[in-house]
């Protein structure tokens, strides 16, 4: 009962408009992130204030220098220079799309930040909410699974 | 006195339940900045702060649970 | 069917990972900060410098641990009743007269803390800590547990409970015997809190916390002095006693919110009651600006005031032969003020160093200046 009322309270707000695992990603937003046909792509969710982001990213960049798959960044920064500045200090060698708009990210409606969703296809496959240990490794035994 | 906090306390529940506007993962900028902090820019000085209170003034408590007592005298 | 196989699994991540950055407690980051602080009251009364040296390490995601360690060297003086030996009365001479003067003495503390994080797979925090305090006629040990719980998904709203432990030895000094003899005696005091945190929009949180402390055993300053019976035959300076239970309760209510892009404001109000008759209100208030990139401001004032104990009496011809008395200041009627400024300069993402002022001033006379400088290294 109280596991419950727990998860009820926990998914309540998320559930609303979040897009999910499974989901299309709506028509508007492909054209924006422009995305390949039948290749796997790995969008990370990230803002330059948001300290797991920036321990994360480090990796991130990584995966993506080994050619473990598409990375495409999405900054989430109120201002485009700050989003700017901290991709240039980390050394970001990915695509990195300034959401200034917020359309995308309120789109996707990630209940954790960071946040990583896997698509293919524009569908939806897998997501990680908040930071992970060794994001790298996880990526690419997320990728080797998916292919 | 004790009841009275509660009360106050759980009205304060129900009243941030109706009065706030969800604020979503991507929007905390503002709250993650270190001006934005509780404890403050310093809180080494403010467990120092705590000790000098605690051996001048009589009142105690509610700085949480953690750090212990002196014989400040 | 791979498909299928991700809907399980992302079930399972979403309730196994939810926003780090949602959380306040967590603006967790890899330190070492050392602070050197000087503290001094007028009629050098005491003086107390300080080192400390501060750590913190995330192991991971789930495990933060943090720990500190400082070195008081106090040297000066307390004020209580003693023989006037102006008038010619020599120590323990019962016949003279007394004067409200300071007490000299010289002390080393050093006080250890160690604070371990703990982050659930639904991000919940569990805090765990230990704290010691060493001083020549003082040992001090805390533990303590706190539970944090968020109530939704987007982390805008915590409960937290707490409890701590702290058992303490402390050496009283007999006035009443020629030798002084000093006996070994033992408090222990138990603290239980709870609380509530919310995020009211992007820039502000409110957070309200209720508090209890039991304190039991020897709650006697073993320094201060008591006049009883004056002018009377059966004039004498003994040693103060206080009753052997004290049971207090409070309240706070903290709000922080932000001004503008660079300018925040903190309010902290507290609300405190005992057995012992004594009731307190504490308004805090703290303002940042962001200056620049490199450089932040503070300034701070905080007021305080208090009723005084039941058994307080701070005349040398009140007390007779009551259990309970005390004349020690800090069980007095009065309130103080703090005014305080800082300085924090960044000099990269590693480095930065904060300079700080304080000045403290009681309407019992008290006034008292504290000046800090500290370094911190990120890594």
């Amino acid at each position: 009962m109280f596991k419950k009322t727990l998860s009820a309270l926990l998914f309540s707000s998320l559930t609303l408009m979040a897009l999910e695992t499974g989901e299309t990603i709506p028509k508007d937003i492909q054209t924006q992130l422009n995305m390949e046909e039948d290749k796997v792509y790995v969008l990370n969710f990230f803002a330059s204030w948001c300290k797991a982001c920036k321990k994360e990213l480090a990796l991130v960049n990584k995966v993506h220098n080994e050619k473990i798959t598409n990375i495409i960044g999405i900054n989430v920064d109120k201002k485009k220079e700050e989003g700017e500045a901290f991709v240039q200090e980390l050394e970001l060698q990915f695509p990195v799309i300034y959401d200034e708009e917020k359309a995308l990210v309120e789109t996707f409606s990630p209940i954790g930040f960071p946040a990583v969703y896997y698509v293919k296809n524009n569908k939806v496959l897998h997501t990680i909410f908040g930071a992970v240990d060794n994001i790298d490794e996880q990526i690419a035994s997320d990728i080797k699974e998916i292919k | 006195m004790l009841k009275l906090t509660i009360l106050a306390l759980s009205a304060l529940l129900f009243m941030g339940c109706s009065m706030t506007k969800e604020v979503k993962p991507w929007e905390k900028g503002n709250l993650a900045k270190p001006i934005m902090q509780f404890e403050g820019l310093h809180p080494l000085v403010a467990k120092f702060d705590a000790h000098v209170y605690f051996s001048k003034e009589a009142a105690r408590g509610g700085n949480g649970v953690a750090g212990g007592g002196c014989g400040c005298n | 069917m791979q498909l299928k196989k991700y809907n399980n699994l992302n079930s399972i991540s979403k309730v196994a990972a939810i926003a780090i950055i949602a959380s306040q407690a967590l603006y967790a980051e890899n330190y070492v900060a050392v602070e050197y602080l000087q503290y001094d009251e007028n009629n050098n009364r005491v003086s107390v410098s300080a080192p400390t040296l501060s750590a913190s390490y995330d192991i991971g995601t789930n495990y933060t641990i943090k720990g500190d360690i400082v070195l008081d060297a106090v040297s000066g003086a307390t004020p209580t009743w003693q023989p006037d030996t102006t008038s010619g009365a020599s120590q323990r001479d019962n016949s003279g007269d007394y004067e409200y003067k300071n007490q000299d003495f010289d002390e080393q503390r050093t006080a250890a803390s160690l604070m371990l994080t703990t982050r659930f797979d639904n991000r919940d925090e569990l805090n765990t800590g230990i704290d010691i305090s060493r001083e020549t006629d003082y040992y001090g040990n805390t533990v303590s547990a706190e539970y944090l719980h968020y109530t939704d998904a987007s982390h805008n709203r915590s409960i937290n409970i707490g409890a701590s432990y702290s058992f303490n030895e402390i050496l009283s000094y007999d006035y009443d015997t020629a030798s002084g003899a000093s006996t070994r005696e033992t408090s222990s005091s138990i603290n239980v809190q709870a609380g509530i945190s919310q995020v009211l929009t992007d820039s502000s949180v409110i957070k309200a916390e209720a508090f209890a402390i039991s304190d039991d055993g020897y709650l006697t300053n073993p320094h201060a002095l008591v006049v009883k019976n004056y002018n009377t035959a059966n004039q004498v300076l003994t040693n103060e006693n206080r009753p052997e239970e004290r049971m207090a309760y409070g309240a706070t209510l903290k709000y922080i919110t932000l001004l503008n892009d660079d300018i925040s404001y903190k309010a902290n109000y507290r609300f405190y009651t005992d057995d012992w008759g004594m009731n307190a209100h504490t308004l805090d208030n703290d303002v940042y600006y962001q200056l620049t990139k490199k450089v932040t401001l503070g300034a701070g004032l905080r007021y305080y005031t208090q009723t005084e104990a039941d058994f307080y009496n701070g005349s040398k011809d009140y007390f007779t032969n009551e259990e309970f008395a005390s004349s020690d200041e800090r069980l007095s009627d009065f309130d103080a003020l703090t005014y305080r400024a800082s300085v924090d300069f960044k000099q990269n993402d590693k480095l930065s160093y904060n300079l700080g002022a304080q000045f403290y001033s009681q309407s019992t006379g008290l006034d008292a200046t504290m000046f800090t400088t500290g370094i911190k290294y990120k890594f």
